[in-house]
């Protein structure tokens, strides 16, 4: 595979599992099964969080309440993509 | 080109919506254009409750744009030659 450009990268991803940042405060993890240039994804066994910062008016802590869904294939609007990775690698 | 083809396999199947407004719409899809706005018949909108301005509303066009996700049942397409036909797509994109 040559790669001349930052969407070769993403190629590299296909059939594996990839974590996908969206605006609007949301990620889905899943298997990257299609994409085209402008990032429309095809994500099978997804899982889509939406996630929600809140202050604890108390301690001043920001408050992460994830809400996750599963769902079996996904088709996600290339406009709302802000990141595509592989999934979160555990501390060592 | 490739979303294309695959939305054109779903024609006539029964698909879900979710829009970037937070609606969810099922229903019965028709037609797509090469850029993914798709034309429903027989809608159903999720949590009705909170939109009654659909009510009544029986057929509908979305405009690509505004989709947020689409969610596809889960055997209508075959995995591996999605994935075999990306690969072909961005090669012959390359190419080009």
């Amino acid at each position: 595979m040559t790669f001349n450009q930052p969407l070769d990268l993403v190629g590299l991803c296909l059939g594996e599992e990839v974590l996908v940042k969206l605006r609007g405060n949301r990620e889905v993890q899943g298997i990257l099964t299609s994409y085209d240039e402008h990032t429309n994804l095809l994500i099978t066994k997804a899982k889509e969080t939406a996630i929600n910062v809140t202050v604890d008016p108390n301690t001043n802590e920001e408050i992460e309440e994830r809400t996750t869904r599963s769902i079996p294939s996904l088709f996600v609007r290339g406009d709302l993509v802000i990141i595509i990775a592989p999934p979160k690698v555990k501390q060592m | 080109m490739i979303f294309y083809q695959l939305f054109k396999k779903l024609v006539g199947k029964v698909i879900t919506v979710e829009l970037k407004n937070d609606l969810i719409i099922t229903g019965l899809l028709e037609k797509v254009d090469q850029y993914i706005n798709l034309q429903f018949a027989n809608i159903k909108i999720f949590e009705p409750e909170n939109h009654p301005q659909f009510a009544s509303t029986e057929s509908c066009f979305i405009r690509g744009k505004s989709i947020r996700y689409v969610f596809l049942p889960e055997n209508t397409i075959d995995n591996e030659l999605i994935q075999e036909s990306t690969k072909e797509y961005h090669e012959k994109r390359k190419q080009n």
